[in-house]
């Protein structure tokens, strides 16, 4: 097991960088950070399904879907909508939405609940493919810029700090909603179902807690997509997306809150430090990468990390002496001295 | 009309079974929900192309060498990668066969590219009449082919020492293995069976289809396929390989083309709801 790591002042640090790098680096990287934030959020959402409660949902780009158009058609019918409110209403939509397919989804179990979900999304795809005169069909749609009264955002830039400031909220949300007794419960639900049914905890009430907020990190990173696109098309959200969720997933480390932020920014870092060499092999790559991790560090970046950081404990060497003096919080200072 | 509607339907239905069979083998044998079944399936069409056209042999000998590979390659993915991966179970072993899934669409992409090849015909392409019906007997040549593999794998499960091994092992582990059956070398033969069934679901499945690196979607309706005919059971994988196959070729008949996709999902969310278990599945109750 890993041993619980008090970290304080990396995340605000890992912030800074994340605020100024695109910067630096220029408008390219700044639409590819912005997809970093909001891959964060959609996984994040994933995270508190498979990590947190043991659901296995395959519906997470199905939902991400549902948000995107639903967003879209909300601003194009009615512009004076503002955009944080058109935010709200989206998530809270594709978490009704979440709830009513959950709600006979949850009584069956693994496998079932994986697939049902699966069928759901590709009947979500086929949907959006439907009603082409509302979506576009499979010639895709335009989306307004989001707005708020007269004032628009045109730039890709306000659309990364909108999305950095999402992305924060809900982190911290996630980080918060751990602690509390529904957090506790999931894992509980996700440990040991009928252990957790017999010490009173109301199993369909608190999988569909994670369900709905699952689908809301779904709605909302939709949206955000939406906006940073500007054009939408079903191939988008039905082709390797959902895989990549699990990628991400699993190369940051499942269950743990930091795992979708680390996953997230190797996975969309990683196309382009490798280059154009790659990038007809991606899928390859990809493969290699999840079975890898999943054989040789099924924890992810995150349990590497910890552990490093146990070993630097032990060890008294300088490195490890200064990783503590910086990273560790006053209590686990004292620990270690 | 409506009897060649099912002909057809059948003819599809019989890869779905082939591929779902296959399915239930590595999910009751080793615990594995197999995403990347499809996958394993396009690239054994992939290695028969190679044999027939590259190398030139007989129908036979590709035949064969596929089957082979199959094994090989079904043998070694087991001993490498899910056998660590057993005792670990659920969602890992998922996310592991979804891994798989990429490396092998990736591999193919590099050798083969990802062009779309046409699969020689591997049967005449003559209609037959069934009174005046006509059927294109190539279908009636993949249903034969297909009720006789699957009764083959039938006599080896029933009549053989190691398909009991195998059965048993299914039902029960420990006791299996206290009865003497040999647990890794079950989980390798688990493993060669499914794959010399994606094999032939392959080679029955491109000559009617494209060769394409997108073949292997097939998992998803074929896993459907098993859970309307009762998971973990494979006669129940055979009948809901038929049952889809033919639903999905008769039901396109009554509704508008754009909605032809979502039959397999629709059905299997009504089968979710009405009887989860499936239609030969039999209700299990958790005990501590």
């Amino acid at each position: 097991m890993l041993k619980k790591v008090n970290i304080k002042f990396l995340p605000i640090i890992i912030l800074i960088l994340y605020l100024i790098t695109p910067l630096l680096l220029g408008e390219y990287y700044i639409y590819v950070f912005t997809i970093m934030s909001i891959m964060i959020i959609v996984v994040q959402g994933l995270n508190v399904m498979i990590g947190f409660c043991g659901l296995f949902s395959f519906a997470q780009a199905g939902f991400m879907a549902f948000g995107a158009y639903f967003g879209s058609i909300l601003v194009t019918k009615l512009p004076w909508v503002p955009f944080p409110l058109v935010i709200l209403i989206v998530g809270i939509a594709s978490a009704s939405l979440g709830v009513l397919v959950g709600f006979p989804c949850l009584r069956l179990s693994g496998f079932y609940l994986a697939m049902a979900t699966f069928g759901f999304s590709a009947v979500i795809f086929e949907l959006i493919e439907y009603f082409s005169p509302l979506t576009g069909g499979s010639e895709g749609m335009y989306v307004p810029s989001a707005a708020i009264g007269n004032l628009e955002i045109h730039s890709i830039m306000g659309i990364f700090y909108l999305a950095a400031v999402i992305m924060v909220i809900t982190q911290i949300a996630v980080q918060h909603i751990a602690k509390t007794k529904t957090g506790r419960a999931w894992n509980a639900i996700r440990d040991d179902e009928i252990a957790a049914s017999s010490m009173g905890i109301d199993i369909q009430n608190y999988k569909l807690r994670a369900f709905a907020f699952g689908t809301f990190y779904a709605g909302i990173g939709g949206v955000l997509y939406a906006y940073l696109l500007k054009f939408l098309n079903v191939n988008f959200f039905s082709g390797e997306m959902g895989l990549s969720f699990f990628l991400i997933l699993v190369v940051g480390g499942i269950g743990t809150i930091y795992g979708p932020v680390l996953g997230s920014i190797f996975i969309t870092l990683l196309p382009q430090i490798l280059g154009g060499a790659f990038s007809q092999h991606m899928s390859l790559v990809y493969g290699v990468i999840l079975v890898s991790f999943i054989l040789l560090a099924p924890q992810g970046f995150y349990g590497v990390w910890s552990q490093l950081i146990l070993r630097t404990k032990s060890n008294n060497n300088l490195l490890g002496h200064l990783f503590n003096l910086f990273i560790l919080n006053k209590e686990g200072r004292e620990k270690y001295e | 009309m409506i009897f060649s509607l099912i002909i057809d339907g059948l003819a599809v239905g019989s890869i779905y079974s082939l591929v779902a069979v296959g399915l239930v083998m590595l999910f009751k044998s080793t615990g594995a929900l197999n995403f990347a079944h499809g996958d394993f399936m396009m690239f054994y069409a992939f290695v028969a192309y190679t044999f027939l056209i590259q190398f030139n042999v007989s129908f036979f000998i590709t035949i064969v060498g596929t089957l082979l590979f199959a094994c090989v390659l079904g043998i070694v993915v087991e001993r490498t990668i899910i056998r660590k991966l057993i005792n670990i179970g659920g969602p890992t072993i998922i996310m592991v066969t979804l891994g798989l899934g990429y490396i092998l669409r990736g591999i193919a992409g590099i050798i083969w590219t990802n062009d779309v090849f046409s699969f020689p015909k591997l049967f005449s392409r003559d209609l037959l009449y069934i009174g005046n019906i006509p059927v294109p007997s190539q279908n009636i040549m993949i249903i034969v082919s297909t009720i006789i593999i699957i009764s083959i794998l039938y006599l080896f499960l029933n009549y053989t020492k190691i398909g009991t091994g195998l059965r048993a092992l299914t039902q029960n582990k420990t006791a299996a293995t206290l009865m003497g059956v040999r647990l890794r070398r079950m989980y390798s033969l688990s493993w060669a069976i499914a794959g010399m069934l994606a094999a032939f679901a392959g080679i029955l499945l491109a000559p009617t289809l494209f060769l394409s690196t997108g073949m292997g979607s097939i998992t998803f309706t074929a896993i459907i396929a098993t859970i309307i005919g009762g998971f973990g059971n494979i006669f129940g994988a055979v009948i809901g390989g038929y049952l889809l196959g033919v639903l999905q070729s008769v039901i396109p008949f009554y509704i508008p083309t754009e909605l032809q996709g979502i039959i397999p999902f629709v059905l299997l969310i009504v089968v979710l709801f009405l009887k989860p278990t499936g239609i030969l599945g039999k209700k299990t109750i958790k005990k501590v």
